[in-house]
């Protein structure tokens, strides 16, 4: 049992691990998200677009292409949100994912030097834009002054032109020789400032704050453009795709090893299924073979049954016949112990009715011929006349005398011969009577018959085994059955014969009672006060041959048929004995048997053996 | 082969071609337009009408500070002050003094970065600073969150808008959406799209001016600024004229911790600028005209006349929203204000 589910867990955990095993493969090789790759990779270029773009809004920026920073200004939140759906999608993507920081920082770095360039382009740009314009009005100014031709004012105004030649030169191709240059210039200029009219002056603080403003901003704008120039945001993307697109082909990869694998995995099944199929085949066939020759043993057996039973059924047949053999022989026994008792019974009467004819004989002879002869001699005398008186006075004497004989007692004597005669042939008459009733073969096989009758008839019959004994009878009311009288009659007969044998012959007495059990039952009782029955003996009773008598004497079948005759009539026979006090046969028989055709033909095969 | 053709090289191609188009349709429509400088307002996007609901709810709600008495509206006056605050310094929960001068709300959506010092990116980040800024609303999230909360209605608004409900994420959503469909474009912007008779000819002038003399390097763009840092005193210094130095001085200079950034600001937006008096980050100049001579001291380094500045400030007050410019006429006792966001049905 145990072992049972040790091996069904195990078969189960089998089957588990090959459909897991399946269930991986199949797993590891589904595509890979190759849109999610599309997309990361989109993203990628995307940010490599909007770098693009910062650069070169940078360098329109520079150029005063551009009049407004919106363009470098805008992607700041766009790349904040590229980077922040790229983390999305890279999810836990390993080594792209570590880069992505990386790239935050640096576009936060170029976005930080795009900043300080739209401030100091902002400053250079006006600056310059300013310039040319506040050199202009110090030279209106000084052409309008009064000292106009003031060496310093004169000055000033060559220096004007010499620094913004040199300032406009320094923005386009900037180097120190120039910067220099101009530093000294205004310098110069700074020195001289107190020597011009006050208005001038002012101007000149303004185009010298400029200018400087122009070196320090163009010096800054180097500086930034270097910065920005060496920021690997480019690199770092194209780093990041390389890395996502070598990811990419390494899970294409694991997925063709993965797939190969499942191949394998599939044709290595495959053989299973095939193999487990193959047996499976084998394996019906050989339960077909089984089954057919199972089916050639079954009708081989049921030919065996057939003929069994065939002959079985000539064995009943013999058995029945035997058994009727039997039956038919044990009723020979019995008739020959009744014809035996009959043959008595009937000798008995016969010896008086013999004697009594005897006797009557005799006396007719002897005295009834006397007197008829001498009767006879006394009419011829009488008649012929020729006679003698003597003579006919000796034929009257002699008539006289034989006439005297027949006298008195003898005609008493004839009748009382002639009586006994009589009953003796009445009890002859009787006992035939008695044997007819008892076996009632002149009637149908199955009527309707008085129980007591049968009894009655069957105690006459036994009469020779029974005289001396005393006989009881209590009859009850009893309804007619309807049944077999001969048989029934055949188990009376063997009862109370038992009977008569078990008691002693002194004081041996019989009761014999009838009554009704219910409305369809009768019950008879037929018991003894003789020796009993042993209660080992007791069980055997009914048994076939059974019998405590001396081999010969009896058949040991009595019982046995008078039990078989009782169960054929739907009723029960019991029997109750004590050792030494007596036994006492119960039997109960319905009013109707069952009216079972087979049955009723047993009964009348019964009742025809 | 064929699968790595069409997959690999067509969408590229296809990109570039589209690309291609894309210029050119870019430059057509630049040179179509104009090449000024300062751009006109693109339209706002199309936001859930509840979801703009909800946010301007929330964006007048007090119980968003610790205190209960802040709420967004009370810094970004949005009737009066043109998203500003009319204080020099703004007062945050518990009375805690603010370091600057709250800045207009109105096209904070299209600037590049968010406070003076630029250190939020998003609309939703500064929201979810100002939530923990003591001298803002000073509370926490927990507290803000558990606090409206026990509000039904907010919460039932929150659940049929978001599917996970009332959420620190979805309160900066639905306030940032808010505040996204603030930007209302004004006279000038339809003078760029075309409409010469949009406004005056002083204002042209004063346009015209605000070129010439450069203030339109840093104020350029949508927003007419927002859109870059400068440092505030690009020629003589601001600070020390002004004296009384504070660490919010210190600008962008408080977030990078990098030396070239000390006094650097974001350039405010000049949208609206009419009506966010008093100006600067520390709110210390209260007129428009002071505030362009002081640009022109510090930032231009150079001066002009008197007619100038004035013809300047004409033009910059034609960069007032109309729907502001309506709702300031019409704001009289009585009158309900004329509603400021210009959500649409989704």
């Amino acid at each position: 049992m145990n072992k049972r589910l040790l091996r069904n867990i195990l078969a189960a955990f089998l089957v588990l691990t090959v459909i897991g095993l399946l269930a991986f493969l199949v797993y590891r090789t589904q595509a890979v998200d190759s849109q999610l790759h599309n997309e990361q990779t989109t993203a990628l270029r995307e940010l490599r677009q909007i770098d693009i773009r910062l650069d070169i809004n940078v360098l329109r920026s520079r150029m005063g292409l551009n009049n407004d920073y919106d363009p470098l200004s805008a992607p700041v939140s766009q790349i904040d949100a590229l980077c922040s759906h790229l983390s999305e999608l890279l999810g836990n993507d390993g080594s792209t994912l570590k880069s992505l920081p990386e790239l935050r920082a640096v576009f936060d770095q170029k976005l930080r030097v795009i900043d300080q360039f739209k401030a100091q382009n902002a400053i250079l740009r006006n600056s310059l834009h300013y310039v040319p314009t506040v050199s202009d009005e110090i030279q209106l100014l000084i052409r309008k002054n009064a000292e106009a031709g003031s060496p310093a004012l004169k000055r000033l105004n060559d220096m004007l032109v010499r620094v913004l030649n040199d300032t406009l030169r320094y923005n386009l191709m900037p180097d120190s020789a120039t910067s220099r240059q101009i530093q000294i210039s205004l310098a110069q200029m700074q020195r001289e400032l107190p020597l011009y009219p006050e208005e001038i002056a002012a101007a000149t603080q303004g185009f010298i704050n400029h200018v400087h403003v122009i070196l320090r901003q163009r010096a800054v704008e180097i500086m930034l453009m270097a910065r920005l120039g060496e920021i690997p945001v480019p690199s770092l993307i194209e780093q990041m795709g390389k890395a996502l697109d070598q990811e990419f082909a390494l899970q294409m990869q694991e997925i063709d090893h993965y797939r190969n694998y499942l191949a394998i995995y599939s044709a290595f099944l495959l053989c299973i299924v095939f193999y487990f199929a193959m047996r499976l085949v084998s394996s019906f066939r050989m339960i077909a073979r089984a089954n057919q020759q199972l089916q050639e043993v079954n009708e081989f057996l049921e030919q065996r049954v057939r003929e069994r039973t065939a002959d079985l059924r000539s064995a009943l047949e013999d058995l029945k016949a035997s058994e009727a053999q039997l039956i038919q022989s044990e009723k020979m026994a019995s008739l020959g112990q009744m014809v035996a008792g009959v043959a008595h019974e009937i000798n008995t009467p016969l010896g008086y009715v013999r004697s009594s004819i005897e006797t009557l004989s005799t006396q007719i002879n002897e005295k009834v011929r006397h007197f008829c002869q001498d009767a006879q001699a006394l009419l011829n005398a009488m008649y012929t006349g020729r006679v003698d008186e003597a003579r006919i006075a000796a034929c009257l004497s002699a008539a006289h005398r034989s006439s005297g004989e027949l006298k008195g007692s003898f005609f008493d004597d004839v009748a009382a011969m002639l009586r006994d005669g009589l009953y003796g042939i009445d009890q002859i008459r009787d006992m035939v009577l008695n044997l007819k009733n008892f076996s009632r073969l002149d009637r149908s096989r199955v009527t309707l018959f008085r129980i007591e009758d049968g009894i009655e008839s069957t105690l006459q019959l036994a009469r020779q085994q029974i005289e001396h004994l005393k006989i009881t009878k209590d009859f009850g009311t009893t309804t007619p059955l309807r049944c077999s009288p001969s048989q029934i009659n055949q188990v009376f007969l063997n009862i109370i014969t038992n009977a008569a044998q078990a008691v002693s012959p002194k004081d041996g007495l019989i009761r014999i009672s009838t009554w009704m059990q219910d409305t369809s039952h009768v019950v008879i009782e037929i018991a003894d006060n003789g020796k009993g029955i042993s209660s080992e003996n007791l069980k055997k009773i009914f048994d076939p041959f059974f019998t405590t008598k001396a081999i010969g004497q009896g058949t040991g079948l009595g019982l046995s048929i008078a039990y078989k005759i009782i169960q054929k009539h739907g009723g029960q026979i019991e029997v109750s004995s004590r050792e030494g006090k007596g036994s006492a046969f119960l039997i109960t028989l319905p009013t109707e048997p069952p009216s079972d055709p087979e049955e009723g033909e047993e009964l009348a095969d019964g009742a025809a053996a | 082969m064929n699968g790595v053709f069409w997959n690999f090289w067509v969408p590229p191609f296809l990109r570039l071609c589209a690309g291609i188009l894309g210029a050119a349709g870019i430059l057509t429509a630049a040179m179509a337009t104009s090449n000024e400088p300062i751009k006109p307002l693109p339209p706002n996007p199309k936001i859930d009408l509840r979801k703009l609901r909800l946010g301007e709810r929330l964006f007048n709600d007090p119980r968003l500070s610790a205190d209960g008495l802040v709420s967004c509206a009370s810094c970004h006056n949005l009737y009066g002050s043109g998203g500003a605050d009319p204080r020099p310094r703004s007062i945050g929960a518990k009375g805690v003094e603010g370091t600057v001068n709250a800045p207009s709300v109105f096209n904070a959506a299209n600037s590049f970065r968010q406070f003076w010092d630029g250190r939020a990116l998003t609309l939703e980040d500064q929201i979810g600073m100002v939530v923990v800024t003591p001298a803002d609303f000073g509370t926490t999230w927990d507290a803000l969150l558990s606090k409206l909360k026990q509000d039904a209605e907010i919460s039932s608004m929150f659940r049929a808008i978001y599917p996970d409900g009332l959420s620190a994420k979805n309160v900066s959503d639905a306030i940032a959406s808010f505040e996204r469909t603030l930007p209302a474009p004004s006279r000038f912007d339809r003078y760029l799209q075309g409409d010469a008779s949009a406004i005056s000819d002083d204002e042209r002038k004063g346009y015209e001016k605000f070129k010439a003399y450069g203030c339109v390097a840093c104020h350029q763009g949508v927003n007419v600024g927002g859109n870059m840092f400068q440092i505030f005193g690009v020629i003589g210094n601001y600070f020390q004229d002004r004296g009384q130095p504070k660490p919010a001085d210190l600008g962008r200079y408080n977030v990078t911790k990098n030396e070239d950034d000390k006094y650097v600001f974001k350039v405010p937006s000049l949208r609206n600028v009419a009506l966010t008096a008093p100006y600067f980050h520390d709110g210390s100049v209260p007129t428009l005209e002071a505030a362009v001579s002081i640009m022109f001291k510090y930032q231009l380094g150079r001066s002009a006349s008197g007619e100038d500045m004035a013809l300047i400030v004409k033009f910059l007050k034609t960069l007032t929203a109309e729907t502001l410019e309506k709702s300031m006429t019409g704001n009289l006792p009585g009158k309900e204000p004329a509603p400021l966001s210009r959500g649409r049905e989704k």
